[in-house]
């Protein structure tokens, strides 16, 4: 008898297979892959493009500075160089927290960032990254338009979306008012 | 006042005002008849004797008179002799009735008699003088009638005049004696009126007291009567219910006899079964001896489990620890990889090997990142299932030592047992010998409620006896009402 089923079954399975070659999606051309580093500052999750950074350290002392700015946390030595380290948390407009994660912006001028935690690596398909919704009442505490003028996309996640930020945006703020506090020195 | 007096002080008070009364109108009536007897007895001692001796007078001076006038006739001596005695006469007369009569009138008429007999007597001497000395009879009776007669005349007018008043004193002093009498006899007719008046009064108040208060007596013990009649009749009821409870009581006795019979057979079966708790008690006593080392060595069991247990989460912490480190040892080769795969990026095409080379091994420090979250997951579970089985264990430790508590507390308990079987077995015999004296004393008892039973048929008969002299009490006072009020309706 079990004979006699062996065939219809095997049949069955060819038939099955069949019908899956139709329903599987048409293979598609490779596509970029974007791999991102997943943060948590200020309590909300953040993402850094791995292409905008120059390293990932932790551990390390941060000495304090006088400074006129109050994101700056102080400088930092990394890979035989004194880095000035900013407190990406203050810099988004969020409370600050004990930031031990530094990342490096890959730019001509060393510059640091603190964070509280580093969740892990992200490798997403170019395709998976959203373009924010601007709100224009949700503007930054201190005058500027915060974290939501640093979110170039967004990305869907599990647990809500995970806004991926610009380092370059926020290295060109705080350039840009280290830049505007010069002339009052002067 | 009268009220509280009785029947005899009310009956001799009315007999001593009738002995006061008639000692009263006996007094009066004594003084009344010597009043009147002394009126009398003057009247006749005074009055009439006055006037006896006036007559007298009269007599001897007509005595006097004639004797003279026989010897003027006779010229006889006998005669003269005569006249001297009438004169003495006259003169004893006149101071008799001048002793009786003290009164100024009376003493004045009696001076006047006394003067006109001297003068009478006078004459007559002179003339009995002339008739002595021969003259003639002519002169004589001349003589005789010139001065004798004359002196007669005055003196029999004197002598009627004292006749005439005694008579009047005498009438006067019979008038007073008769008024006397007729006064007294008013008096004592007034006080034996006041007093049989009285005696009536005293007669009618005391019939009206005692009747009333006779009466209210009788009523009294005609109602008392009544009421013992219906107490008796009560007890007689009584007496009836109570023989009746007495037998119930007799029968309950009997019960009660039976009762403490079957309660001593059962004091007996309990002393026994007694005896054998107190044996099985001290088996008993043994056998928790033997549980209580049981229990003893679990707990030593237990306690070693408890230190293995122990030991377990001291290695599990240890192996936490490394792997704390492995995690750490992951963490930094997944930011090496990380760095390696930033430098290959920023060394172009040449380290896109490279970069393939550090994804895998930032991958492969993912995957011991992850396996170490596993097993730091494991161990946590095996923590706390170590965790819980301590506690648990411990719980067992305590719930053994517990254990051995309630078995110490079980050995002491059945020693207790042991104890108090051995007083109830005491109590049992104690129970059994005090049931078999209430036994005797019920009998006792059902002897005494016979006797008492026998009394109270006594005392029923003699309700009956007391319901029937009730009766004739109530006929008795029914009939002594209707003797002191006639007119009562019995």
């Amino acid at each position: 008898m079990s004979n006699a089923h062996t065939p219809s079954k095997s049949a069955l399975d060819l038939r099955q297979e069949f019908d899956s070659t139709f329903q599987a999606l048409p293979p598609v051309a490779p596509v970029a892959r974007e791999t991102l580093l997943a943060v948590r500052v200020g309590g909300q999750p953040y993402a850094i493009k791995l292409a905008e950074t120059a390293g990932l350290v932790t551990g390390r002392q941060i000495v304090t500075v006088p400074s006129a700015l109050p994101e700056l946390r102080g400088v930092a030595g990394i890979k035989g160089a004194l880095v000035p380290v900013y407190s990406l948390a203050a810099c988004l407009g969020h409370e600050d927290g004990d930031a031990r994660w530094l990342v490096l912006h890959r730019s001509d001028e060393a510059l640091a960032f603190a964070f509280t935690e580093f969740e892990g690596v992200l490798e997403v398909a170019g395709v998976e990254l959203l373009a924010p919704i601007r709100d224009p009442s949700a503007s930054g505490p201190e005058g500027g338009q915060g974290a939501s003028s640093h979110i170039r996309h967004v990305l869907p996640a599990s647990a809500g979306l995970r806004s991926v930020l610009s380092l370059e945006s926020v290295a060109r703020t705080i350039k840009e008012r280290v830049g505007a506090l010069q002339p009052a020195k002067e | 006042m009268s009220r509280s007096w009785t029947f005899g002080q009310k009956l001799g008070a009315g007999f001593a005002v009738m002995v006061a009364l008639s000692g009263i109108l006996s007094v009066i009536a004594v003084n009344a008849l010597r009043g009147v007897v002394a009126s009398h007895d003057r009247v006749i001692a005074v009055n009439a004797q006055s006037l006896i001796d006036c007559a007298k007078l009269d007599a001897a001076s007509e005595w006097k008179v004639a004797a003279g006038r026989g010897f003027l006739l006779t010229k006889e001596q006998r005669f003269l002799d005569r006249m001297r005695e009438a004169d003495r006469e006259v003169t004893t007369l006149l101071g008799r009735l001048r002793s009786h009569l003290p009164s100024e009138d009376a003493r004045k008429l009696l001076e006047g008699i006394q003067r006109a007999v001297v003068e009478h007597q006078t004459a007559l001497d002179r003339v009995v003088a002339l008739r002595k000395g021969d003259s003639p009879i002519e002169v004589v009776a001349r003589k005789f009638d010139e001065e004798v007669v004359p002196r007669r005349n005055a003196l029999d007018n004197l002598v009627r005049d004292l006749v005439s008043r005694e008579e009047r004193g005498l009438e006067e002093a019979r008038r007073a004696s008769a008024d006397t009498a007729s006064s007294a006899i008013t008096l004592v007719i007034t006080v034996a009126v006041v007093a049989l008046l009285f005696a009536v009064v005293i007669a009618l108040v005391l019939t009206r007291a005692l009747t009333r208060q006779i009466g209210t007596a009788v009523q009294h013990v005609q109602s008392s009567s009544t009421e013992l009649q219906t107490a008796a009749n009560q007890q007689a009821t009584g007496a009836k219910e109570q023989a009746t409870a007495m037998s119930e009581i007799t029968t309950t006795i009997s019960e009660l006899l039976a009762t403490s019979k079957q309660i001593a057979e059962g004091a007996r079966r309990v002393a026994h079964i007694a005896e054998q708790t107190a044996s099985g008690a001290r088996a008993g006593d043994e056998t928790v001896a033997r549980a209580s080392e049981s229990i003893g060595s679990i707990k030593r069991q237990v306690d070693l489990i408890v230190g293995h247990m122990l030991d377990l989460g001291r290695k599990s912490q240890q192996i936490g620890g490394i792997l704390e480190l492995i995690n750490e040892l992951a963490d930094q080769t997944n930011i090496l990889a990380i760095n390696a795969t930033i430098e290959a990026a920023g060394a172009g095409e040449a380290g896109r090997r490279f970069a393939v080379v550090a994804d895998e091994i930032r991958k492969l420090a993912d995957r011991v990142g992850g396996s170490t979250k596993e097993i730091r997951g494991l161990i946590e579970e095996i923590r706390a299932a170590v965790n819980t089985t301590v506690m648990a264990t411990e719980g067992g430790s305590k719930a053994v030592d517990a254990g051995a508590r309630q078995f110490a507390d079980v050995t002491t308990s059945f020693k207790q047992i042991a104890a108090l079987v051995g007083t109830t077995t005491e109590a049992a015999r104690e129970i059994e010998l005090s049931t078999k004296q209430q036994t005797s004393a019920v009998e006792q008892v059902n002897v005494a409620v016979a006797n008492v039973a026998q009394t109270t048929k006594e005392t029923e008969a003699s309700s009956n006896q007391t319901f029937q002299t009730a009766s004739q009490l109530t006929h008795l006072s029914r009939d002594l009402t209707r003797l002191i009020q006639p007119t009562a309706s019995a």
